[in-house]
């Protein structure tokens, strides 16, 4: 075990964990449920991508190399969708927006408003 | 060129474990496993060269793809940390509709898939008739409604467009590159002829 190699995951796992904290903060700071979803997608999933690249270096292995190639993508292509699918639901039930939040572009549409509940066959 | 795709990448992870096995003096650690997955990959992609130029150009367009979402995604994290460490916070948040020039299902997939994690951006909902896209943003790129319409269109979208047209037939490309519901109708109604 190299010390360049040691100093390496160190430095990984401090922006990995300093993320998560700066994402931990920004639900409480910022103003509006949709801002704070995106700052949690964003910010939490670099923070899990560093984690992880950091215990690859460390253990230096083929087999935990494959592992957390598999966790990277499947969280990189997980937690977008599940943020998609969040905020549609909060649109569904009319969470509310910030006060200076433009919608001009979005009450002039009425095709997301009128979603209808289609009986299935 | 899906098949094709999937058969490149298996050949060349057989290809890096034959490396590995026989080859002494490449170590077997991460970082020789992931150098001698480059090299095969690569050694594959120059062979392809002689069969099909469409689907080498189209991995020319991924790696495209790749590295501005790379960028894309730390610079948003770093804009994000920046706007929260700071006391004050000033966001000019909206809601756009985009309109979209992909028409297949796996393009839009992929548009929303990138774009929830490039800068500002959540996507919110697709209308019903798969035209636009209500995308949500903190920051509200130059001001108006119509830059940051022009933000998406030159920056993702545009990627996209470009493997889209190499990577499917020739009948589809009309439909994916038109926007008329009425050009799609008479393509599929000549299909059936």
């Amino acid at each position: 075990m190299n010390n360049l190699t040691l100093i390496l995951t160190a430095i990984l796992v401090l922006l990995g964990s300093f993320t998560m904290l700066i994402s931990a903060i920004g639900i409480l700071r910022l103003p509006d449920f949709y801002s704070r979803l995106s700052a949690v997608t964003k910010n939490s999933t670099l923070g899990v991508l560093l984690i992880i690249m950091a215990a690859v270096l460390y253990f230096n292995n083929i087999e935990v190399m494959l592992k957390g190639l598999g966790i990277m993508f499947f969280i990189a292509l997980t937690s977008p969708t599940s943020a998609y699918i969040i905020a549609k639901a909060a649109i569904h039930i009319k969470v509310p927006f910030w006060n200076k939040t433009d919608l001009t572009d979005f009450d002039n549409s009425d095709t997301e408003e009128e979603e209808e509940i289609k009986p299935r066959k | 060129m899906i098949i094709l795709f999937s058969i490149h990448l298996l050949a060349s992870i057989c290809l890096c474990y034959w490396i590995l096995e026989l080859v002494p003096f490449v170590p077997e650690t991460a970082g020789g496993a992931i150098i001698a997955f480059f090299f095969s990959i690569t050694l594959l992609w120059l062979i392809c060269y002689l069969f099909s130029k469409r689907y080498f150009k189209l991995v020319v367009q991924i790696m495209y793809l790749c590295k501005y979402f790379v960028k894309e995604f730390i610079r948003s994290n770093i804009r994000l940390t920046k706007e929260i460490i700071t006391p004050k916070i000033n966001l000019h948040p909206a809601v756009v509709k985009v309109p979209l020039q992909l028409r297949t299902d796996v393009g839009v997939m992929v548009l929303t898939n990138i774009s929830n994690l490039t800068p500002g951006t959540l996507v919110v909902g697709i209308s019903d008739d798969r035209k636009h896209l209500f995308v949500h943003t903190i920051y509200l790129e130059g001001g108006t409604l119509e830059t940051f319409k022009k933000y998406m269109r030159d920056g993702l979208e545009k990627r996209l467009l470009n493997i889209s047209s190499l990577s499917l037939s020739g009948v589809e490309i009309q439909t994916s590159g038109g926007g008329d519901s009425d050009s799609i109708t008479k393509i599929k109604n000549s299909n059936k002829k």
